[in-house]
C-alpha cells in the first residue's frame, strides 16, 4: 500500500512538503520500536583504544534532515536492506557495495537524494 | 580568414575546457590530431608505431633508414632540381643541406602545384600533423581538374620501401609522400600495399606529418573556397517540394534525452564483446518509444563522443564532466559532432548495400556529408547528384583492397554503391541535411530526356529530387570551410557563407540575444513549449534536463517535473541557475511553477548521500572534537566519527579498512558456539556484533597474556581476545536481517557450527521451533513384517528404524487389543540391543542407508543366503558434447545370489548371479531401493 502511494506521489507534479509516502512510513515507524526519540544505535564494540584513529575508506553515509525520515528508511522494505547501521538519529552507514542499489531504491520510493 | 575548428572551440569554451573537449573529439576527424598528438607527446606516438624517431619533431632525416636510394634521389631532386649526385651518402648529405637552406626551400615551395600547395597549407593549418584522410577529403572537395600540374597519378616507385596503392584518394597525396614532403606515421598505413587484411579492424596509423623546416616556408593561407557543382536544376515547382526534413536542433535535443535516459538507468551494461546489451536498449526504447528510430545511433554517438566512461569492465555510465563540456559547445558544433561520430553499421549482407566496397563506413560517411557542401542551392535530381559525386569525390571512400592481403585494382568502371544512396536518402535526410522529395510524373516528364540519357530505371515516372535543408546550414556553421557558387559568377577570392543562402544565419544561435527570450514558453501546467527556430545553446541547456513529450517541425514540448529538477540539480546546477535560465529564455515563470521548483529543490536537501567518503573513528567524542580542527572539509558524524572526502595526510591513522575490497575474515567460531575476533574488524562486522552479540563473560581470553601485534602502528589488539555469544533475545526481537546476516557471514573464517547456524535460523524465524512429545514405540525384530498386517498398520505411525515404529497418539490400547486378538502380547520394555540385521524376511526393507545395506549383504554372503532386491541398473548417460557419466537406469526386482561386495573407487558394488546360474553382474549398492535377505 505504502509503495503504491509512494509511486503515485513521485509522479505527481505538485509535491507537498511532506509526501503521503513518508507520512505513511513515518507513522509506521513511530509506532514501531525504532523511533526518533530513542533510536537504537549500535555501539560498534569493540571500541578503539584511547588515542587510536581508525580510518574507514570508501564508505557511503546517509544523512537526513529529519530523524523521523531516517526511522522510516530503516524500516522500509526496499531501502533498509542497504543500510548497514544507524550512526546517529539522522545519519546511517550504507552497506559496502550497496550505494547504487540504495540510490535506486531511494528514487523508486520517491526520495530525491542529494549525492555528494 | 575563417577560424579553424579548434580556434573556434577555444573561443567558445576557453583554453581549459577546449583541452578537455579536444581529447573527447579527437577521434571524430573534426579536430586536427596534431593538437591531440602534441598533448600525448610525439615521442610516445612514434615509439608506439615503431618509428625511428624519438624526438619531438619528425624530420625527413629520421626516415632515411626507411627509404631506398631511389626515393632519396627523388626527394633530393625535389629539394634541389640541380642535383647531380647519385650515391646514397651524397644524396643524404644534399637533402640535409637543402633542408637547412631557406633559399632552396623557398624555391621548392614556389614550384609546388596548386594541389600540393593546398595540401601542405591544410597540413600547416592543422599544425603540421593530421589524419591523412582529412587532407585527402579537403583536397578532393576542391576542383583541381583545371590545373594540369595538379593532375594526380599513381606512383610506381617504392615509397618508404613499400608500394603505394592505386586508389583515387591515395593518389592525391602519392607524389608528396614519395617526395618526402609528407611523412607517414608508419609504413603500415592504409595507403601502403604492405598492409594485411587481418589488420583491417584495428585503427590505422594514418597520421601524416610535414618536416617543420618545410612547413615554415609554406605560406599560411585560408583554405581554398569550395565551388558549387553546376548541376541542372530540377524542373519542379518549389511549392511541390515537401519541407518534411526535421529541424537540426532536434538531433541535439534527442541526444540530451538519451543522456538523461542513460543517467536515470544508472548507466549501460555491455556484453563481453563490448556492445550495449539488448535488454538495456529495450528498456530505453520502452521509456521513450518515439526515440526508437535513432536510439541506437545516439547511444553509439555517446560512446564515440567520449560521453560515457567505464565504471567496470562491462558497465558504462555517463561522464558528467565531459557532458557538461560538450553542452558548452555551440549547437551547430554539437550537431556536426553527432554527424561525424564513427558509428558502426551492422549489416548481415554487406554486399547488398555495397558496404563491402567501402574502405570504412566512417570515411565514406564523412566524404558523403562533406560533399553535400558542393551541391547548389536549387533542387537537383538525386540521380544527377549520385552520378556526379561518385565520379568526383565519393570514390575516395572506395575500398583500398579486398580479400586477404590483395590490392584491389578495379578493371572496369564501377557503379556507385547503393550504400551512398541509402545513407543520403535515409540517414542524412533524417538528420535534416537534405530533403528528398518524390516529384510526380508530369513534373518529371519534362526531364525525360536527361533521364533517358542517364539510363535511369525510373525513367519518366516519378523522380527523386534533392534539396539542401536547414541541417546543411548548421553543418556549415560547425565547420570552418567556405565555398563559392560558380553558378552566380562571383569572384573566386570571395568567401560565401552557405548558411546565408539557405536559411537564417545559424550564427545567431551561438550568441543569445534579447530577441530569443521567447524561445521557451513555460505554461502553468508545467509544460514548456520550445520554438525550435528560436532555440539558442543556452535555451537548449535549460531544456536539457527536461523530458521531451513531443517534437514537431516547429516546436517541441517538454515537461518540467520533480525528476527533471532533481536531474538538473544533480548535474551541478543550482536552483538559482535553473530559475535564471528559465526566466532568461521565456517571457516569464508562473508563480505556481516557481513555488513548485523551490519545493522540489528543498526536498532534495532533506536527504543526502555522501558517497565514497573516509570515515575516521575515534575512541571518544573528546578525541574526535580535538581532531576536527586539524582537518579540512570535515564534518562530525554521530558521537565518535568524522567524515572527510579523502583520507587526511596530517593525521596519524592506527589502522584502516577499505570497503571497496573484499572484507577480511576476522571472526572465528569456537566449538562451544561462541566466536572471537582474530584482528581488527571493520564497521560492518562490529555493527553486527554490537547489535546482535554479547561479550562472553565466563570465558577467559585465550591470548590475554600475549596479545597479538597485528596492527601497523603497534596497537595491541586486546579486542582480538574478546569472545562473544549471540544475543538470542535481540535477534528474536528485532530480527537478524539478511543484510546483517550476509555481512556477518562474509567476515567469518571457517564455517559456522551447524548448531549455531540452525539456532540463528530458528531465532530469525526461518525455521520452526523444535517439538517434543511422549510417544509409545512398537518394537520387534520383524516389525516391518508385522506392520504390513492391515489391523496393526492402522495403529502405527512413522518407522524409526527397521525394528521400531511409533504408535499413533492414543492408539496404544487399541494396538494391544489387536495384538491380543492375534495371539500376541505387548511387553512394556524396549530391547535396546535389538538390531535391524536380525530381521530376515521376504518383505523388502526400504530406505536403508548404503552402509547398512552393504553390511547386510556381506552378512548374507557369509551365511550363504539369497537376497531379493529392487534396484536400478547402472547405465552410461551421454551428453551432447560426447562425454558420459554413470546414472540410474531401469528399475528391476529380482531374487539373486550375492557372491561378493567390491568397490569401484569409493562406490560399493554387489556382485550377484541369478538363481539359474546365469552370468555374474554387478549392482551398485546405492541404487538398491528395497532389500530382503531370504
Amino acid at each position: 500500500m505504502a509503495k503504491r502511494t509512494a509511486s503515485k506521489t513521485a509522479s505527481s507534479k505538485t509535491a507537498p512538503s511532506k509526501t503521503k509516502a513518508s507520512k505513511a512510513v513515518s507513522s509506521k515507524a513511530s509506532s514501531s520500536k525504532i523511533s526518533s526519540a530513542a533510536v537504537d544505535i549500535p555501539s560498534f564494540e569493540p571500541l578503539p583504544r584511547a588515542g587510536e584513529v581508525i580510518a574507514h575508506e570508501g564508505v557511503s553515509l546517509l544523512e537526513l534532515a529529519d530523524p523521523a525520515d531516517l526511522s522510516a528508511i530503516m524500516v522500509h522494505k526496499k531501502i533498509a536492506p542497504h543500510v548497514l547501521a544507524r550512526l546517529s538519529e539522522t545519519e546511517a552507514l550504507v552497506l559496502p557495495d550497496s550505494r547504487d542499489a540504495l540510490l535506486k531504491a531511494l528514487k523508486q520510493a520517491g526520495y530525491t537524494p542529494k549525492v555528494l | 580568414m575563417p577560424k579553424s575548428f579548434f580556434e573556434r572551440l577555444v573561443q567558445e569554451l576557453g583554453e581549459e575546457k577546449a583541452d578537455e573537449m579536444r581529447g573527447l573529439l579527437s577521434n571524430l576527424g573534426m579536430l586536427d590530431s596534431a593538437h591531440s598528438l602534441a598533448d600525448a607527446g610525439l615521442a610516445d606516438a612514434s615509439s608506439a608505431t615503431g618509428q625511428p624517431d624519438g624526438t619531438q619533431d619528425l624530420t625527413i632525416e629520421s626516415y632515411f633508414q626507411l627509404m631506398n636510394v631511389d626515393q632519396l634521389r627523388l626527394i633530393a631532386k625535389r629539394l634541389n632540381p640541380a642535383l647531380n649526385v647519385s650515391d646514397r651518402n651524397s644524396v643524404e648529405r644534399d637533402i640535409r643541406k637543402s633542408l637547412n637552406s631557406p633559399k632552396r626551400l623557398k624555391a621548392m615551395v614556389a614550384q609546388l602545384s596548386s594541389l600540393e600547395l593546398f595540401i601542405l597549407q591544410t597540413s600547416k593549418r592543422y599544425g603540421g600533423s593530421c589524419n591523412g584522410w582529412e587532407l585527402i577529403i579537403q583536397a578532393a572537395l576542391r576542383d583541381f581538374s583545371g590545373d594540369k600540374n595538379s593532375k594526380v597519378t599513381s606512383v610506381s616507385s617504392k615509397v618508404f620501401k613499400e608500394n603505394l596503392v592505386d586508389h583515387p584518394g591515395v593518389n592525391l597525396i602519392a607524389k608528396l609522400l614519395r617526395d618526402g614532403l609528407l611523412l607517414p606515421e608508419s609504413n603500415q598505413a592504409a595507403w601502403f600495399s604492405h598492409y594485411y587484411y587481418y589488420n583491417a579492424d584495428i585503427a590505422h596509423p594514418d597520421e601524416i606529418y610535414v618536416d617543420p623546416r618545410i612547413l615554415a616556408h609554406i605560406p599560411a593561407a585560408a583554405p581554398a573556397p569550395y565551388r558549387r557543382l553546376n548541376l541542372k536544376a530540377a524542373d519542379v515547382d518549389g511549392a511541390t517540394l515537401s519541407g518534411s526534413a526535421q529541424h537540426p536542433v532536434q538531433t541535439v535535443l534527442e541526444l540530451n534525452e538519451v543522456v538523461n535516459l542513460v543517467i536515470d538507468a544508472g548507466g549501460l551494461p555491455l556484453t563481453k564483446s563490448g556492445l550495449v546489451t539488448k535488454t538495456a536498449l529495450k528498456r530505453l526504447r520502452k521509456a521513450r518509444p518515439w526515440l526508437e528510430p535513432r536510439l541506437e545511433l545516439h547511444v553509439d554517438s555517446l560512446f564515440a563522443l567520449g560521453l560515457m566512461q567505464p565504471e567496470s569492465a562491462q558497465h558504462y555510465k555517463v561522464n558528467l564532466s565531459a557532458y557538461t563540456t560538450f553542452q558548452a559547445l555551440s549547437l551547430a558544433t554539437r550537431f556536426r559532432a553527432v554527424l561525424h561520430t564513427n558509428r558502426s553499421e551492422d549489416n548481415e549482407y554487406p554486399w547488398r548495400s555495397g558496404l563491402d566496397q567501402l574502405h570504412s563506413v566512417g570515411l565514406a560517411r564523412r566524404v558523403l556529408t562533406e560533399s553535400l557542401l558542393l551541391l547548389p542551392e536549387h533542387p537537383v535530381y538525386l540521380d544527377d547528384v549520385l552520378d556526379t559525386l561518385w565520379e568526383g569525390i565519393w570514390q575516395i571512400g572506395r575500398a583500398i583492397r579486398r580479400g586477404y592481403g590483395y590490392v584491389r585494382i578495379p578493371k572496369e568502371k564501377e557503379s556507385c554503391p547503393v550504400w551512398f544512396k541509402q545513407t543520403l536518402t535515409d540517414e542524412l535526410a533524417s538528420f535534416g541535411l537534405v530533403a528528398i522529395t518524390q516529384v510526380s510524373a508530369p513534373a518529371a516528364q519534362q526531364s525525360q530526356d536527361s533521364s533517358k540519357k542517364q539510363g535511369d530505371s525510373l525513367g519518366n515516372a516519378n523522380k527523386l529530387v534533392l534539396q539542401l535543408a536547414k541541417g546543411m546550414a548548421w553543418y556549415q556553421a560547425g565547420s570552418d570551410e567556405t565555398y563559392l557558387d560558380v553558378s552566380k559568377d562571383v569572384d573566386v577570392t570571395e568567401d560565401v557563407d552557405v548558411a546565408k543562402g539557405i536559411d537564417r544565419d545559424v550564427g545567431d544561435t551561438l550568441a543569445p540575444s534579447a530577441a530569443h527570450q521567447t524561445a521557451l514558453l513555460i505554461q502553468p501546467n508545467f509544460e514548456v513549449i520550445a520554438y525550435l527556430d528560436q532555440l539558442t545553446a543556452d535555451a537548449v541547456q535549460t531544456l536539457s534536463y527536461m523530458e521531451i513529450k513531443r517534437v514537431d517541425q516547429q516546436i517541441a514540448v517538454f515537461e518540467l517535473s520533480r525528476a527533471s529538477i532533481y536531474r538538473a540539480l544533480e548535474n551541478g546546477n543550482s536552483l538559482a541557475d535553473i530559475l535564471q535560465r528559465l526566466e532568461a529564455n521565456s517571457p516569464g515563470l508562473a508563480a505556481n511553477v516557481r513555488t513548485s521548483l523551490q519545493e522540489w529543490a528543498k526536498k532534495r536537501e532533506r536527504l543526502s548521500l555522501y558517497s565514497d567518503y573516509c570515515l575516521l573513528e575515534f575512541a571518544s567524542a573528546a578525541a574526535r572534537d580535538q581532531a576536527m580542527g586539524k582537518l579540512n572539509n570535515a564534518r562530525a558524524v554521530a558521537a565518535r566519527f568524522i567524515a572527510v572526502p579523502k583520507r587526511p595526510k596530517n593525521l596519524s591513522i592506527s589502522s584502516d579498512h577499505n570497503y571497496k575490497t573484499a572484507p577480511k575474515r576476522v571472526i572465528r567460531f569456537d566449538k562451544d558456539g561462541s566466536f572471537h575476533l582474530l584482528g581488527a574488524s571493520d564497521l560492518a562486522a562490529r555493527a553486527v556484533i554490537s547489535a546482535y552479540a554479547l561479550p562472553k563473560s565466563d570465558t577467559k581470553p585465550k591470548n590475554d597474556t600475549k596479545p597479538k601485534d597485528d596492527t601497523k602502528h603497534g596497537a595491541k589488539t586486546r579486542k582480538a581476545a574478546r569472545h562473544f555469544v549471540f544475543n538470542m533475545k535481540k535477534i528474536q526481537q528485532e530480527g537478524f536481517s539478511d543484510t546483517a546476516h550476509r555481512s556477518f557471514l562474509a567476515r567469518v573464517k571457517g564455517h559456522i557450527p551447524d548448531a549455531q547456524a540452525a539456532l540463528i535460523d530458528i531465532w530469525q524465524g526461518k525455521q520452526k521451533q523444535p517439538s517434543s512429545a511422549s510417544v509409545a514405540i512398537f518394537q520387534h525384530a520383524q516389525a516391518q513384517a508385522l506392520a504390513s498386517h492391515p489391523d496393526i498398520a492402522k495403529h502405527l505411525d512413522a518407522a524409526l528404524n527397521p525394528t521400531s515404529y511409533i504408535i499413533k497418539q492414543g492408539a496404544e490400547e487399541a494396538l494391544r487389543t489387536v495384538l491380543n486378538n492375534l495371539g500376541l502380547s505387548l511387553k512394556t520394555s524396549l530391547d535396546s540391543n535389538l538390531k535391524a540385521d536380525q530381521v530376515t524376511t521376504h518383505n523388502r526393507m526400504v530406505g536403508l542407508p548404503t552402509r547398512k545395506m552393504r553390511e547386510m549383504l556381506e552378512k548374507a554372503i557369509s551365511e550363504g543366503r539369497n537376497v531379493e532386491l529392487k534396484y536400478k541398473e547402472e547405465k552410461y548417460i551421454y551428453d551432447r558434447y560426447g562425454g558420459s557419466k554413470k546414472g540410474a537406469g531401469k528399475t528391476k526386482t529380482q531374487t539373486l545370489i550375492p557372491t561378493d561386495v567390491f568397490y569401484n573407487a569409493s562406490t560399493p558394488y554387489l556382485e550377484v548371479q541369478t538363481l539359474e546360474g546365469t552370468p555374474v553382474k554387478s549392482i551398485r549398492i546405492g541404487y538398491i531401493a528395497e532389500l530382503a535377505v531370504i
